[in-house]
C-alpha cells in the first residue's frame, strides 16, 4: 500500500532517559527513572494513577520540564529543547483534534509549521491520511467522525511529521471495549509497519500486555520492573508488579529444606511449594502462583496433601468470560484462586471439599 | 455532564413542572423574563417607532397624521448624517480597538492561576463601580489640554506641544473601550476556558511557538465568544449618552446627544423618535450581520455532523 512512503522513512531512534525526575515542592513526582526504548520498539508504562506514568510521557514530549535528569533520542540530547522544536508525535488520550479544521487540514498543520512547500505539504497529507485508510473524509470535520475515526485522524497527523519518538497517552480509555481491540491491532500493526520508536502511557494491564515489545511496570516514580510482557507476566521482580500484573496468589512463606536448585518452603497456613532459582541465602520468600497453573478436583474431606497440593472448600465460582474462577478457602486460613477454561474440568459446586494441586516449576518466588 | 435541574420546592415538595413537557417547562421558565421584556421593552419600542412617522413638528407645532417627513429631514440635512457616521464609527473602532486589549486580559482570566485571573477580572470589573459621571470626568483630568497625559508626554520628552484628546473622539473611544471592556473580556475568556487544553499542547507538539498556537488555534476557537463581546461592545457605545456628552462635547456629539437635545431643548419628540429608530435599525444590523457571519463560518466545526 504505502510502503514506499514507509521505506523513505527516517531511520528510528533509541530513546533513553537517564535519571530523569520531575518534583512539585518536595514531592517526587518521577524519582529518577533510567529507560531505555530500542530503536522500532513499542515499550508501554504500565501503572496505576498517580505512578508517574504520565508525567514522564510528558517529559519526554516536551510539555513538562524535568527537575533532573536527561532524555536522549539516539545521540542528541533533547532534555532542553523546546516541545515546538522536539519532533515528536503525540496521541492524545482524547485526541486533541483541531476542531476548526478539516481532517486533511489537521493533518497538514505539523507540515506547515516545517514548510511552505503546498505541493509536498498536500502529497504528505494523502499519504498519511492513506495509511489510517481515511482518504475519503479528507474534508470532514472531526465532530462529524466517529470515536475510531477521531483516533486514526489524530495518529495520522502525528505521524505525518515524521516524528523522531512516537508517544502514546492512554490512546484507548475512551473508546468502547470492542473497537478498543480493534484500534490496539490497528495501532500496533501500523507502528510496527512504520518502524517508529513508540512510547505508551497505560493503566490497563491487558492493554500493555497486547501492544508492547516491553513494559516498564512504575510505581511511585520509580521502575518496578522493565521485561517484556512475557517476563513482567511469569516472572514478577517485586510483590508490586506480581500483585498489579493478573491475578496471582502471593502467600509469604519460610524455606524449610533446600534440594539443589528446588526450596521447599512452607507458608504461614502451613502449605508447601517448592520453588525454584531463590538466591541461597534467602530464607524466606514471597511465592506467587498464577491461577491458571492450579488445577482443582473434588476430593475426600480427610485426605492428605503433599507439597504443590491445597485443601480446601470451594468458596465462589465467578465465570468472566473464556475463563471460570473458583475461589477456594484453604483449611490453613489462606485463600486461593484458581482459574480454567469455562466449560472444561469436573462439575464442581460451592460448598464441595477440593484438592488444588499445581506444578512445582509454575511457582515463582520473589526473594 | 452537567448540573440535573433540581426540580423540587424549597420545602423538598416535587415541583409539578416535572410532569409536563420539556418544552412548556422550557417557555413556562422563559415566561416572566419574556413577560417582563414585551411589557418593558418591545412596547415602548414600537410605541416610539410608531411615533416616528406618526407625527411631525413644523415651526414649533405637532401635526398628526401618517409622514415620512422625520426621517426625509434626517436624510436632507448634512448635520444628522456626520453625527450618524460619527456615531458608528466610534462604536466600531471602540469595539476594534478593545479586542487586542482583551485577549491578553482573556487569556490570563482563563488560563492563569487563580491570583492572577482574580486580578485580572477586578481590573477589568472595576470601572463598572464607579458612577459614570465620575468615571467621565477623571478621564477628562486625564485627557485635558493641561492634563495627565500631557503632562506625562511633556515630562517624558515624548512631545513639547501634546495634541489635546478631550473632546475629539479618540477621548470618547478610549473611556468607551475602559468601561465596556469586562463585555468583551469575559465572553472571550469564557470561550478561551473552553479549548480543550490538549488541543493547544496538540499545537506545540506538532512544531507551533506559542504566537503561531495563539493565532491558529485559539484565536479561531475563541472567535464566537469574541462575537458575543464585540457586538455588546458596539451596541453599547452606539448608545451611550454620558461619556460622549462629557468627554465628546460638541465637537464629537454622538446620537445620543443629538436625541437629547430634539427632546430638551428643541421639544420635537417626533423627530428624537426618529433618531433613535435610526440609531436602533444600526445597531440592530450591525450585530445580525456580525453574528450570522460568524454561524456560516463556524456552524459545522461545532459539531452538528452526524457520524457521532
Amino acid at each position: 500500500m504505502t510502503e514506499v512512503a514507509v521505506s523513505a522513512r527516517r531511520e528510528a531512534v533509541r530513546l533513553r532517559l537517564a535519571g530523569l525526575s520531575k518534583a512539585y515542592g518536595s514531592s517526587a513526582v518521577v524519582d529518577g527513572i533510567d529507560l531505555q526504548v530500542e530503536p522500532g520498539q513499542l515499550m508501554a508504562l504500565l501503572g496505576p494513577s498517580g505512578c508517574g506514568k504520565t508525567t514522564t510521557l510528558r517529559m519526554v514530549a516536551g510539555l513538562v520540564a524535568p527537575s533532573g535528569g536527561d532524555i536522549l533520542f539516539g545521540e542528541d540530547r533533547v532534555t532542553r529543547v523546546p516541545v515546538h522544536h522536539r519532533n515528536v508525535g503525540v496521541l492524545f488520550q482524547n485526541y486533541a483534534l483541531f476542531p476548526h479544521m478539516t481532517v486533511a487540514g489537521n493533518v497538514a498543520f505539523g507540515l506547515e509549521m516545517r514548510s511552505s512547500d503546498r505541493g509536498a505539504i498536500a502529497r504528505k497529507v494523502g499519504e498519511a491520511l492513506d495509511l489510517v485508510h481515511l482518504t475519503a473524509f479528507a474534508e470532514r470535520y472531526p465532530a462529524e467522525l466517529s470515536g475510531g475515526q477521531q483516533q486514526r485522524v489524530a495518529l495520522a497527523r502525528a505521524l505525518a511529521i515524521e516524528p523522531s519518538i512516537l508517544l502514546l497517552d492512554e490512546p484507548f480509555a475512551a473508546l468502547d471495549r470492542k473497537l478498543r481491540e480493534e484500534m490496539q491491532i490497528q495501532i500496533k500493526d501500523l507502528q510496527r509497519r512504520v518502524g517508529i520508536t513508540t512510547v505508551m502511557v497505560t493503566h490497563d494491564q491487558e492493554e500493555a500486555l497486547t501492544m508492547s515489545d516491553r513494559i516498564a511496570v512504575m510505581n511511585a516514580g520509580r521502575i518496578e520492573q522493565c521485561g517484556t510482557p512475557g517476563d513482567v507476566y511469569d516472572r514478577p521482580a517485586t510483590v508490586f508488579v506480581a500483585g498489579f500484573i493478573g491475578t496471582t496468589n502471593l502467600w509469604h512463606g519460610t524455606v524449610v529444606r533446600r534440594d539443589g536448585a528446588e526450596a521447599l518452603v512452607r507458608t504461614s497456613a502451613g502449605c508447601l511449594l517448592t520453588v525454584r532459582g531463590l538466591p541461597a541465602e534467602a530464607g524466606e520468600t514471597m511465592t506467587c502462583l498464577r491461577p491458571e497453573s492450579i488445577r482443582v478436583r473434588p476430593a475426600a474431606e480427610r485426605s492428605d496433601a503433599a507439597a504443590n497440593e491445597a485443601l480446601g472448600t470451594l468458596d465462589r465460582i465467578i465465570h468472566r468470560g473464556s475463563l471460570t474462577e473458583l475461589h477456594v478457602r484453604l483449611a490453613g486460613g489462606d485463600s486461593l484462586i484458581a482459574a480454567r477454561p469455562s466449560g472444561e474440568g469436573e462439575p464442581l459446586a460451592p460448598g464441595q471439599t477440593v484438592l488444588a494441586a499445581w506444578s512445582g516449576d509454575k511457582v515463582h518466588g520473589l526473594a | 455532564m452537567g448540573l440535573q435541574p433540581r426540580r423540587t420546592l424549597a420545602d423538598g415538595r416535587a415541583l409539578p413542572l416535572h410532569a409536563l413537557p420539556p418544552a412548556l417547562t422550557g417557555s413556562l421558565l422563559a415566561a416572566p423574563a419574556a413577560i417582563f421584556l414585551v411589557l418593558a421593552f418591545v412596547v415602548p419600542i414600537a410605541e416610539m417607532v410608531g411615533y416616528s412617522v406618526t407625527a411631525h413638528v413644523t415651526q414649533g407645532t405637532t401635526v398628526g397624521g401618517l409622514t415620512l417627513e422625520n426621517y426625509a429631514r434626517l436624510f436632507r440635512s448634512e448635520l444628522y448624517w456626520v453625527v450618524l457616521l460619527r456615531t458608528l464609527r466610534i462604536a466600531l473602532v471602540t469595539s476594534l480597538v478593545s479586542i487586542p486589549i482583551a485577549y491578553p486580559l482573556a487569556v490570563v482570566l482563563a488560563r492563569g492561576g487563580p491570583f492572577w485571573s482574580r486580578l485580572v477580572m477586578f481590573t477589568v470589573i472595576s470601572p463598572l463601580l464607579v458612577l459614570v459621571v465620575v468615571r467621565a470626568y477623571g478621564w477628562k483630568l486625564i485627557l485635558a489640554k493641561q492634563g495627565f497625559l500631557s503632562w506625562l508626554i511633556k515630562g517624558v520628552g515624548l512631545s513639547a506641544s501634546p495634541p489635546a484628546l478631550l473632546y475629539t473622539e479618540w477621548a470618547v473611544v478610549i473611556a468607551s473601550a475602559h468601561v465596556f471592556l469586562p463585555f468583551v473580556v469575559l465572553p472571550l475568556a469564557g470561550a478561551i476556558g473552553k479549548i480543550d487544553p490538549a488541543v493547544e499542547e496538540a499545537a506545540r507538539t506538532l512544531g507551533a511557538g506559542r504566537w503561531t498556537m495563539f493565532r491558529r488555534i485559539v484565536v479561531p476557537l475563541s472567535l464566537p465568544g469574541l462575537a458575543v463581546g464585540v457586538t455588546l461592545v458596539f451596541s453599547l457605545t452606539a448608545s451611550a449618552y454620558v461619556t460622549p456628552q462629557i468627554l465628546g462635547g460638541n465637537f464629537a456629539a454622538m446620537l445620543g446627544t443629538l436625541v437629547q437635545q430634539q427632546i430638551l431643548s428643541v421639544n420635537d419628540w417626533p423627530f428624537a423618535a426618529a433618531l433613535a429608530t435610526v440609531l436602533l435599525a444600526m445597531t440592530l444590523l450591525a450585530n445580525l450581520v456580525l453574528l450570522r457571519l460568524f454561524e456560516r463560518r463556524f456552524g459545522r466545526w461545532v459539531g452538528r455532523g452526524g457520524g457521532r
